[in-house]
């Protein structure tokens, strides 16, 4: 198997030399334009909201205030949401992780009766729009008895078939041969799946890590119904009660953002550096 | 050879079905009770005094609605644009950053995986500003910067381009996550069918489209599946930014459910428009799976 | 045997003890964030305080009775109240405006509150306000605040442009739709000199809140109504409502004093650039005056100075204005103990000196005992002088028929349609729906 690109795929030839440059106008271009509103919504973080509405609009802050910062720290809870928060997605990350890679593996490689039926049973769950879901499952997370704790925000998120299907298709890309080789070896099942599969799929799991963990920090709706105490709430809801009139609070709103941005970005390096760079493994076919 | 009793061919897949089972009932239990009482419902006129059955009329009524038809029109057009064009870009982007430096790659990640993180509502918000009629900043950049060649737009507020403005918005979003996919897909993919190519005499040109590109398939298939699941329920950039409007141009069929739902408090039509959406979306990924869905293995 | 006894007397002795905690009735209260801290001032204030405060009072006074808060958010907390009701969850009593009444009435979980208002209570409030806390026939809100819309004008513009002499006098701030319309032309303007208008006059929107009132109260001074008297049809299409619903279109076509492109401009960007002094005029109620002050004080927009005005009216007319009520609606109760409570509750939280607390926001109190808690204050007085002849806005309207009357202002200002199909295609689809609604009768089920 290939090792991860450490080393370019392609030669450097001077003949190439123009399309690299190319290549590097390009993305820098489009990441610009990508990042502008992050970076909008930093300046905006750091003004006053008549500032931040302001035309022309001010790219770079004329009185740079920590005011919204200090607002969103002194008036709320802001840290006992941020750990709900980081509780939530962390628990929803771990299971989506193993749940997710079992299911896709299983597949992925592995043949048994009702095995298509399975499969778009749990792929129709994301076909019919989440909205008319709600109440029935409302209802049934009540009787559940899962309102207002930490079971009714983690558990009825716990397995996504997002990530299932994901999962499957990156590890049926793997060749069938490896696992072949390890059954021969002597290995289990569980071992196969441990040794073999799981560290294979270390892209298609940090993806899966970095996808599920964002869709957890994120999450307002759910959140917003199942909690009903203040110290309950998650940092997307707890920051939408900060907006009190029907006028938008701009400055406290950005800055809520960047803070629930951090971790999202910390979770990123944190996941790339430990996948997605100098992964070797040892090749079957020499 | 004589095919197994079905009984054996179960107990021969048990560790199958061990490894599945977390998923399935984690479905039985939070998605089968919801799924089934939606059904349940499509078929009512619901009312907390007491549901009244009233067979196939939600379906009628939802179908006869020549606003539902708009919507259903305005959310196909929306996915058929963003999703192939997200893709495009998104496969353009990788294959632009795949070559270079560790480093660079690195870098060109982070930037198009960040604007991801910030949450849907926030970045409605702010694209809301972006198109502002009056103090937006395209309506400020677009005069000033062709010498007041261009007039502002009306990016909202015009019944023709409030639809392709959030189009643009859903492309222009950078794409990150579909690039990051895109990235650790190719990176799986082993040198040694590269150099055997190059041996060949192959090209970048032809590499792409004939190594790389097939081998993508299971990820772009990935991207397809859910690009269109999700575009066919957009909802939160339309609840934020146009609630619909004007004049229905923007209005998504999830938009109707929600209000049908949630405003109106008319639970047996919203689930009836739901299951109609839910077949129309189950039917599109049945024809995506077959054309691209065919094995790859290496 | 003796031991069996023994036990059995234990059992019993507990099941007495147990029914004589549970003598405890324990209410759900659901509000929304009116505003934070008790006097509204305190710069840690949190929309939690004054809540917390009532419920301490009350439960001083009534020791078996305990209150368990929820301060929904203003953003998704429509959404939650409806998925509670949706999912039978809801709370025992909740903060509403009234417009939302039929919703929550059609699905009969509303407790009906006249048998707990006595004579005084109908006297103490005003018929319209009373009115508009009804449906088909029966009371389900209490009253406690209410405002009729009128205009605010930004006085610093107006002396920017010197159009001091087109302001309406004081006490009543009364004005005619000329004179309002040489208000708005003389107050938009190039203020920067780059080439734009950057000011203007009055500003139209596209996407309303579920209930349109605002741009409404400029088109009914002409004499339209929205619907009949009996509510069983839609009665703008007539040429009192053609007229308002013109002057509207003129604002935008004819004289230019709004901004361009009103479709795609929600309502609380127009609030918004009234806050930061781009628009001379704007449709609103009385609590405006306070929000400029709070908004001031907090930073986010700088101070101006603003009167409230009536909305214009034809010569020889008087001005017309639509009310708006919140209270608020105590939820079906399984038994009489604790709907007795609840109702106490309700009671407590309208009552005469919780009605004075409304200062704070700048809204009127709908009990005339609570007396006037604007003393002096010329633009409050304004806002009370036309709650008594306030049109009730016309609670079994609904949100189905809410969205057609939305609608027709977004083919209007698109120009998609001519005023006349866009009215009359309003009154088929409108009326269909009332039709509908009389066919299906959601409210009587039992």
């Amino acid at each position: 198997m290939a090792s991860h690109s450490h080393t370019p795929k392609l030669p450097h030839s001077h003949t190439l030399r123009w399309p690299i440059i190319l290549a590097y106008v390009v993305l820098t271009l489009w990441a610009i334009w990508a990042l502008l509103p992050l970076f909008w919504m930093l300046t905006t973080s750091l003004k006053e909201t008549r500032a931040a509405i302001k035309f022309p609009p001010e790219w770079l802050p004329s009185h740079p205030t920590l005011m919204n910062y200090e607002r969103l720290f002194a008036r709320a809870p802001a840290l006992r949401w941020f750990a709900n928060s980081a509780i939530v997605a962390i628990a929803h990350t771990f299971s989506m992780l193993l749940f997710c890679s079992m299911a896709g593996y299983a597949f992925a490689k592995k043949e048994f009766p009702g095995k298509t039926a399975i499969f778009w049973g749990l792929l129709s769950t994301m076909m019919i729009p989440g909205m008319v879901l709600l109440v029935p499952l409302f209802l049934l997370v009540s009787r559940m008895g899962l309102i207002n704790n930490f079971g009714g925000l983690i558990l009825p998120g716990m397995v996504g078939a997002f990530g299932v299907f994901l999962m499957k298709q990156f590890i049926q890309t793997l060749p069938g041969e490896l696992i072949d080789a390890a059954k021969i070896d002597g290995a289990s099942e569980v071992g196969v799946y441990s040794r073999v599969i799981l560290p294979l799929s270390k892209p298609a799991l940090a993806v899966l890590g970095i996808f599920s963990f964002m869709g957890a920090w994120n999450d307002f709706l759910w959140p917003l119904l199942i909690t009903q105490s203040k110290n309950m709430r998650t940092l997307a809801v707890g920051l939408a009660t900060l907006q009190q009139e029907s006028m938008t609070d701009y400055g406290l709103l950005m800055a809520g953002s960047a803070v629930a941005a951090i971790p999202m970005i910390i979770v990123f390096f944190a996941f790339q550096k430990h996948f997605l760079k100098g992964l070797t493994i040892g090749a079957i076919k020499g | 050879m004589r095919r197994d009793s079905l009984a054996k061919r179960v107990f021969k897949s048990r560790w199958a079905y061990l490894f599945v089972a977390p998923a399935v009932i984690h479905f039985l239990v939070f998605s089968a009770y919801p799924i089934a009482a939606t059904v349940y419902l499509s078929f009512v006129r619901f009312n907390l005094q007491g549901n009244s059955w009233i067979g196939l009329r939600n379906y009628q009524i939802a179908l006869a609605e020549p606003v539902f038809w708009r919507s259903l029109a305005n959310t196909a057009l929306y996915t058929m644009v963003v999703v192939p064009v997200g893709i495009g870009i998104a496969l353009f982007l990788s294959a632009l950053i795949f070559p270079l430096r560790p480093s660079a790659q690195n870098f060109y990640k982070g930037a198009f995986y960040l604007p991801g993180v910030i949450s849907a509502v926030v970045v409605s918000m702010i694209w809301l500003w972006m198109f502002d009629s009056a103090h937006g900043l395209l309506n400020y950049m677009l005069p000033t910067m062709t010498g007041g060649v261009m007039k502002p737009i009306s990016w909202l507020g015009d019944a023709h381009i409030a639809l392709p403005s959030l189009m643009f918005m859903a492309v222009a979003g950078g794409g990150g996550g579909a690039v990051i996919l895109y990235l650790a897909a190719m990176g799986g993919i082993p040198a040694t069918l590269y150099e055997a190519a190059r041996i060949d005499g192959a090209n970048r040109w032809t590499e792409f489209w004939r190594i790389t590109l097939p081998l993508l398939k299971p990820t772009t298939l990935y991207l397809a599946i859910m690009g269109t699941i999700g575009s066919f329920q957009v909802f939160t950039s339309i609840y934020m930014m146009t609630r619909g409007g004007p004049n229905y141009a923007t209005s998504t069929v999830v938009y109707r459910i929600y209000e049908t739902a949630f405003e109106f408090l008319k639970l047996g039509r919203a689930s009836a428009m739901a299951l109609i959406l839910a077949l129309i979306i189950v039917g599109v990924s049945i024809v995506q799976f077959k054309v691209l869905g065919t094995e790859v293995e290496y | 045997m003796r031991r069996i006894l023994i036990l059995c007397l234990a059992c019993a002795l507990l099941a007495g003890c147990r029914s004589r905690t549970s003598d405890q009735i324990h209410i759900r209260w659901w509000t929304f964030p009116l505003w934070s801290g008790i006097n509204g001032t305190e710069k840690d204030g949190t929309p939690e305080d004054w809540p917390r405060l009532k419920i301490k009072e009350f439960e001083a006074t009534h020791p078996n009775v305990k209150v368990d808060l929820e301060v929904v958010t203003w953003q998704g907390g429509g959404q939650k109240l409806d998925l509670a009701v949706l999912s039978r969850t809801y709370p025992d009593i909740c903060y509403l405006a009234a417009v939302n009444l039929k919703k929550y009435a059609d699905q009969g979980i509303l407790e009906p509150v006249d048998p707990y208002l006595t004579p005084a209570d109908y006297k103490d409030v005003y018929p319209n306000v009373m009115g508009l806390c009804k449906y088909r026939g029966q009371t389900y809100l209490w009253p406690w605040l209410c405002n009729a819309l009128v205009m605010a004008i930004n006085l610093d513009i107006v002396k920017e442009r010197h159009a001091e002499s087109l302001v309406p006098k004081p006490p009543e701030r009364s004005w005619t739709y000329d004179q309002f319309l040489q208000l708005c032309k003389a107050c938009t303007y190039d203020r920067n000199r780059d080439g734009r208008t950057d000011v203007y006059g009055y500003a139209l929107y596209g996407i309303p809140t579920t209930v349109e009132y605002q741009m409404l109260t400029l088109v009914q001074g002409f004499g339209g109504r929205l619907y009949s008297p009996d509510g069983t049809h839609f009665a703008l299409n007539t040429p009192e409502g053609i007229a308002g619903m013109q002057f509207l279109l003129d604002l935008l076509d004819k004289y230019k004093v709004t901004p361009p492109g009103p479709a795609g401009t929600q309502i609380s960007q127009v609030g918004q650039m009234f806050m930061n002094q781009e628009l001379a005029t704007i449709s609103t109620s009385s609590s405006i005056i306070k929000s400029i002050k709070m908004s001031a004080e907090r930073g986010d927009f700088p101070f101006f100075n603003a009167a409230i005005v009536q909305p214009p009216h034809l010569p020889g007319h008087r001005p017309t204005s639509l009310l708006s009520v919140g209270g608020y609606v105590v939820f079906k109760q399984e038994d009489k103990r604790r709907r007795e409570a609840v109702m106490e509750f309700a009671r407590f939280l309208t009552n005469e000196e919780n009605s004075r607390a409304l200062s704070v926001i700048g809204q009127l109190p709908t009990r005339k005992s609570a007396g006037d808690i604007y003393p002096g204050d010329i633009d409050m007085h304004v806002v009370a002088g036309l709650v008594p002849a306030a049109r009730e806005y016309f609670t079994a309207a609904g949100p189905e028929l809410g969205s057609v009357v939305n609608n027709i202002y977004q083919q209007i200002f698109t120009h998609s349609m001519t005023l006349a199909e866009a009215l009359a295609n309003a009154e088929k689809k409108a009326n269909e729906i009332i039709a509908r609604e009389a066919a299906e009768q959601p409210w009587r089920r039992k």
